[in-house]
């Protein structure tokens, strides 16, 4: 990017073209999870569900598959064995069709309440000079919605709608600086380009945070059509709505943007408590154990307990394993490498010398001192699940 | 352990969550005498495209209860549009033409009896249609 592009960006001259999409009308499998009890009180995970008769879509990606359009795909966790989840088993949560966006026609308008809007092409932002990685967590609102009990309207994720990866891009803050944001600028509206048209409104504060980033790769490799390709947000800590994938256009408001998913989708409403609706933004502190498996059957002697850990508030400060159904918890170690924004690791040796069944679970604290608890409120739409993740096992 | 106090608190915030549960999947509405053509067209389109999830009474269970309320939380016909364009029906977003999309829209605000009397909905009209219960 020259000096003499920076300082005159290309003017608005057109509005943008509607992108073709991409058409299907696979089938959505809906499963609602149910909820079972283990002795201690604690939630027992449910049974994934069942896999759809269509193919995986992407190779070797061994996702559960809620629906094909809108393709909605969980991590099966119990597969996890690094920090990073490889790109083809990432969750995927669209809300409509994913669209294909023709690169070479792709613009990112920025305009609104700034000096100077103006139009990025795919290589112009590629070439700007700020370029970094980051790597960071990000989690559906709804991930663990499966775990509610009554079911929550929505897909009924488990656990595998969150997932860390490294992400390249630019901070959004360089774009929004060279458009010249005006004094009492409130919100930034955050367009996407698929059919559903996601639309969310970021705080401005959140949207000048250097670590919030366009992006267009993921893992090192371009963005795939699902993951926003060819440009998305990435906002991190937040729920993942806000990284509205296929970015088409940033509007910078003096008010507060009341769109459809800032007000009536991902809020916190119908609440048995009578609690306000409130909008869901930042992700809460959540862990889980991936190995061993739920109702897996081991050998007696040694295992090692494993497991994630992430908050949306800040990083993680220790993670707590119980094999006893939460009647008693002991330290797990945490694993480098950590990230600030990323999920942490742990694991726990355990030597299961007695058989029976066994009810494990984890607890996470973040550093500001919020700790997963025992049981979360309902609330309609089925957001912000933490409650403390358990399960059975047998040693035989 | 603080259990048994959580869990009785629990206890009671499901019984209420399923109360409340039960009272969504009463029907919406009864079924306004008159009804336009355009509501007529939205009945069918409903039936065809929606009542599979949303119930032949727009009761739910699968997909979530078509009452008043959950409409009127889109504040006008557009916003409502919008949504439901983009993400309707489930297993084919989008897959409806612009007028099918209008003519449903008319059917759930008439049964919920938010549709004024005499009341088209274009693409001209959806955005002044304020949803108000």
């Amino acid at each position: 990017m020259s000096e003499e592009r920076k300082a005159h960006p290309n003017p608005l001259q057109r509005p943008l073209p509607r992108r073709r999409l991409l058409g299907g009308t696979v089938g959505a499998a809906v499963g609602l999870g149910l909820l079972g009890h283990a002795p201690s009180g604690l939630a027992v995970a449910p049974a994934p569900p069942a896999q759809p008769e269509a193919p995986p879509r992407k190779p070797g990606s061994t996702n559960i598959v809620h629906s094909t359009n809108p393709p909605l795909e969980e991590t099966r966790v119990e597969e996890l064995v690094g920090l990073l989840v490889p790109t083809a088993n990432f969750f995927i949560r669209n809300h409509g069709a994913t669209p294909q966006i023709d690169v070479a026609t792709w613009r990112l308008r920025i305009e609104g309440h700034v000096e100077r809007p103006y139009e990025l092409s795919y290589d112009e932002l590629r070439s700007l000079p700020e370029q970094r990685s980051l790597i960071a967590f990000l989690e559906c609102a709804g991930n663990g919605r499966g775990r509610f009990d009554p079911p929550a309207e929505g897909t009924p994720w488990i656990m595998g709608a969150a997932g860390t990866a490294e992400w390249t891009g630019v901070p959004l803050r360089v774009l929004l600086e060279r458009a010249g944001v005006q004094p009492g600028a409130v919100d930034l509206v955050c367009e996407g380009g698929d059919p559903a048209q996601v639309t969310r409104g970021l705080p401005m504060a959140v949207a000048m945070d250097p670590n919030t980033m366009v992006v267009w790769a993921m893992n090192g490799a371009p963005l795939l059509p699902d993951h926003g390709y060819p440009v998305r947000l990435l906002v991190p800590r937040w729920i993942g709505v806000a990284s509205i994938k296929w970015l088409q256009r940033l509007e910078v408001l003096d008010h507060p943007f009341d769109g459809i998913y800032n007000t009536v989708r991902y809020v916190l409403e119908g609440r048995p408590s009578g609690a306000p609706t409130e909008p869901a933004t930042v992700q809460p502190v959540k862990s889980y154990i991936n190995q061993p498996a739920p109702n897996s059957t081991l050998s007696r002697g040694q295992h090692l307990i494993t497991g994630y850990a992430w908050s949306g508030h800040a990083p993680i400060a220790r993670v707590e394993v119980s094999t006893d159904g939460g009647q008693s918890w002991q330290e797990a170690r945490l694993l480098e490498p950590r990230f600030p924004l990323a999920w942490v690791r742990f694991d726990f040796p355990w030597d299961a010398q007695a058989p029976g069944s066994y009810t494990l679970a984890s607890r996470a604290t973040d550093e500001a001192g919020n700790v997963q608890p025992p049981t979360v409120e309902w609330n309609r739409q089925g957001y912000y699940m933490n409650a403390i993740y358990s399960f059975s096992v047998t040693v035989a | 352990m603080p259990y048994p106090h959580a869990m009785r608190a629990v206890a009671g915030a499901l019984a209420v969550a399923l109360a409340a549960g039960a009272a969504l999947a009463a029907p919406v509405v009864a079924r306004p005498a008159a009804q336009s053509a355009q509501v007529v067209q939205g009945e069918q389109v409903y039936a065809r495209a929606c009542a599979s999830c949303h119930g032949a009474n727009l009761e739910g269970p699968v997909g979530p209860p078509l009452d008043a309320a959950r409409l009127a939380a889109y504040g006008t016909a557009a916003r409502l549009y919008q949504y439901v364009h983009g993400t309707m029906p489930m297993d084919a977003p989008g897959s409806l033409s612009d007028q099918e999309y209008y003519d449903v829209i008319a059917y759930l605000l008439q049964r919920n009896e938010l549709l004024p009397p005499d009341t088209t909905l274009d693409a001209s009209s959806a955005p002044d249609l304020a949803i108000r219960r």
